[in-house]
């Protein structure tokens, strides 16, 4: 036992001394002196009763006389004392003696302006917090697309901490054009007053897309060193999460300050008019510099690729897409194509993405912005409105076969990039569900690892596919549910609609408050969010077609995902009654 | 025979000055180290060394776990969270810590050895405090360190915060 007892003790210790990898300040030469002393006298010290490992080693004190040995005791009392503060100061006792890890959790107490006075007070202390400090202030960095900002990021490449990005959002700034501007004029070149706030655009068009309009850099044998993303992403070795917050464009329609504040920031940006032609440029250099470079990507995130007023989009090039095979995105775990998307290609062209991935995790996609009753049924716009449900129908039945594993005929999709069945969170919005394959499916696909699933408004052709749902959903047994906004045609449905909107009026839900993190408090499920005190633990099932609203008690955090779907299966079955 | 029963159970601690003590094991369980300890070994009644910690410290570090026995563990999540928490300490911790910088760093040293997570946030909310608001100049005079930089490293220190900054 006692073997067993010291074996487990120095394991321990063995575990625990790797742990600390302060750098050692190298040891004075005065400090042998004192050892030698200090074991000269070591016998002594036993014999007194004085304990202490540093005297351990040494016996041979034979030469010491009966003598001296009373003076040496006295000796040693006090030299015991200037030892072990002569010890303590050998080894850095204090701040900076401290291991790396314990020096890391003090600095992340610390506000920005600490820990840069942290980082100033000694050698020991800069190198025990360096991993914290750079895991702290350069794992994520933003690059900004404009002339400044990516020659600021080109010089901050030049560093040591470059290589240590992990997380690269690239924020692409308000584009400005002139009032009068035809969209044939080739950026930069005019002087008048328009042009000058153009200018300050210029460099990135310069690096971007104008090298890829003008000199054709689409087609094979392009030049990669000559996009400025290439650069970037060649320089930076860990970077496996890229996010692209998309540009705006205006055109300066109206007053100065009806359009810009006091900081020329924009006050609605989404309310400005699209451009397609510089859009095209930023994706296509980001997209194929990540070919180019063959960056290992873990998670892409677009964000914001959308203007809905005039239909214009912000997408890669589908032709881009096709020619590049983006091997980079086998190893994707996380897919989010989010915000406001208009349904016109730019969903296709995002969707293609998904062919190139197997190993999802997370994906989040919007198929259709603004899809709901009365966008889609608006009287006088019935040929758009059938175009809109058409091409939605189609994206979302590319989007579920590729879920579900089903080698559909849809040519986006090929067999061989089937998703495997690890999705543990699945975002959608904007789906018409109909035909042979519905949502039902995905469920059933990724029942063993799914775990969080929003499905926000979603267009149902047949009511039917409800009951398959809820009974894929019970099946999956899901850890959080959030569903919004499931309706269909009541012209082409004959069996009922079900209606989940909430009935505030003034309960808004924000598709983005909902992302799904392991943080989510609300994470043990609920099928609804209520703002609403009083109906926080309810949810409203209003069965319009046969007239009544059904109130579910939900009993709070008491009550499963599971049993809830089983509940509303039952409720289906029998004809809508608990 | 009830009341022996009743009795909870102890384990004695050899700390590295060869002090035993002795400690109920509930209180010692607090260090997941000693709980590892006592669950490999089972409660033979063998004292369990301590080799990195004197008893002077261990017992201020007992003081602390009898104070904090109840306290649930701490998981991944807490330990996580605590990160970004303020550095608000708790009284009867702050009081406890008011101690001489030798003894605050011998107990933030003991609870990374013991692996007592709670005992260890709060040594470091301690010191983080020390430092909070403070210039280099000063926070060397607090804990008594002595500038080691040249200028050519002090310039580079500042240049690289300075892109810490250029977020």
């Amino acid at each position: 036992m006692d073997t067993q007892h010291v074996d487990s003790v120095s394991r321990v210790s063995d575990s625990s001394g790797s742990k600390d990898t302060t750098p050692q300040i190298e040891q004075p030469k005065a400090s042998k002196a004192y050892a030698r002393t200090s074991a000269d006298c070591m016998d002594l010290a036993n014999n007194s009763g004085t304990k202490g490992d540093i005297y351990e080693h040494s016996k041979d004190l034979s030469w010491i006389s009966e003598a001296g040995k009373k003076d040496c005791i006295t000796h040693l009392t006090m030299l015991s004392h200037v030892y072990s503060r002569e010890k303590r100061e050998e080894r850095n006792f204090g701040l900076k003696a401290l291991p790396a890890e314990i020096l890391c959790q003090i600095l992340s107490y610390l506000n920005t302006n600490d820990v840069f006075s942290m980082r100033q007070l000694c050698k020991n202390v800069t190198w025990g917090v360096d991993p914290a400090f750079k895991d702290h202030f350069f794992a994520h960095r933003s690059l900004e697309t404009t002339g400044h900002g990516i020659q600021r990021f080109n010089r901050f490449l030049e560093t040591r901490f470059a290589q240590h990005v992990r997380f690269l959002t690239i924020v692409s700034n308000l584009i400005w054009l002139p009032f009068n501007y035809n969209g044939k004029l080739v950026l930069g070149k005019n002087r008048d007053d328009g042009w000058l706030e153009l200018a300050k655009w210029a460099p990135l068009g310069a690096m971007n897309f104008l090298e890829d309009y003008d000199r054709r850099q689409i087609v094979l044998g392009h030049q990669p060193w000559r996009n400025p993303f290439y650069r970037i992403f060649s320089r930076m070795k860990d970077l496996q999460h890229v996010e692209i917050v998309a540009p705006y464009t205006t055109q300066r329609r109206t007053a100065y300050t009806t359009w810009f504040n006091a900081l020329d920031q924009m006050r609605f940006p989404r309310d400005c008019a699209g451009n397609r032609f510089f859009q095209y440029g930023i994706f296509n250099s980001i997209f194929r510099a990540i070919k180019d470079t063959g960056l290992p990507l873990r998670s892409l995130i677009i964000n914001g690729f959308s203007e809905h007023r005039t239909g214009q989009f912000i997408a890669p090039s589908p032709l881009i897409l096709g020619m590049l095979g983006l091997s980079s995105f086998r190893e994707l775990r996380e897919l989010r194509i989010e915000h406001d998307v208009h349904m016109s290609d730019p969903s296709s062209a995002f969707l293609s993405i998904l062919n190139h991935t197997t190993q999802l995790r997370t994906l989040s996609v919007c198929l259709a912005g603004d899809l709901n009753q009365k966008a889609l049924m608006q009287p006088g716009h019935a040929i758009w409105t059938s175009a809109r449900i058409e091409h939605v129908i189609k994206t979302t039945t590319t989007l579920i076969s590729k879920l579900s594993h089903q080698a559909d005929s849809t040519p986006n999709i090929s067999p061989t990039s089937a998703l495997l069945p690890f999705l543990t969170t699945l975002v959608l919005k904007g789906l018409c569900i109909c035909g042979t394959v519905t949502i039902d499916h995905v469920f059933s696909a990724h029942a063993k690892t799914l775990r969080h699933v929003f499905l926000n408004d979603v267009f149902m052709e047949q009511p039917n596919n409800m009951l398959r749902i809820y009974e894929a959903v019970a099946k999956a047994d899901l850890e959080f549910l959030y569903l919004r906004r499931f309706w269909g045609d009541s012209r082409q449905i004959k069996g009922g609609r079900a209606n989940w909107e909430q009935d505030k009026p003034d309960e808004v839900i924000q598709w983005d408050e909902h992302k799904c993190t392991e943080n989510n408090e609300d994470k043990n499920m609920c099928l609804c969010t209520m703002k609403d005190e009083a109906y926080k633990d309810y949810v409203c099932f209003s069965w319009e077609h046969f007239g009544f609203d059904t109130w579910v008690g939900w009993a709070g955090k008491q009550c499963t995902v599971k049993d809830s779907m089983l509940t509303l299966a039952t409720m289906h079955r029998t004809g809508f009654h608990i | 025979m009830a009341a022996t029963a009743s009795e909870p159970k102890k384990v004695t601690l050899t700390t590295s000055d060869n002090a035993d003590i002795s400690v109920e094991r509930e209180v010692a369980e607090r260090s997941i180290l000693i709980k590892n300890l006592l669950e490999d070994i089972g409660d033979n009644g063998d004292a369990i060394p301590i080799p990195n910690v004197n008893e002077a410290v261990m017992k201020k570090v007992l003081e602390w776990c009898e104070q904090h026995r109840k306290d649930p563990p701490a998981s991944q999540d807490d330990d996580a969270d605590s990160r970004k928490k303020s550095t608000d300490i708790d009284e009867w911790d702050q009081k406890f810590m008011q101690v001489d910088q030798e003894m605050l760093f011998e107990i933030i040293l003991a609870a990374n050895y013991l692996d007592i997570k709670a005992l260890l946030d709060v040594g470091c909310k301690t010191v983080a405090n020390m430092i909070k608001g403070k210039s280099p100049d000063e926070i060397r005079k607090t804990f008594n360190i002595q500038n080691d930089f040249t200028p050519e490293e002090e310039d580079q220190i500042r240049r690289e915060n300075e892109w810490a900054e250029d977020r």
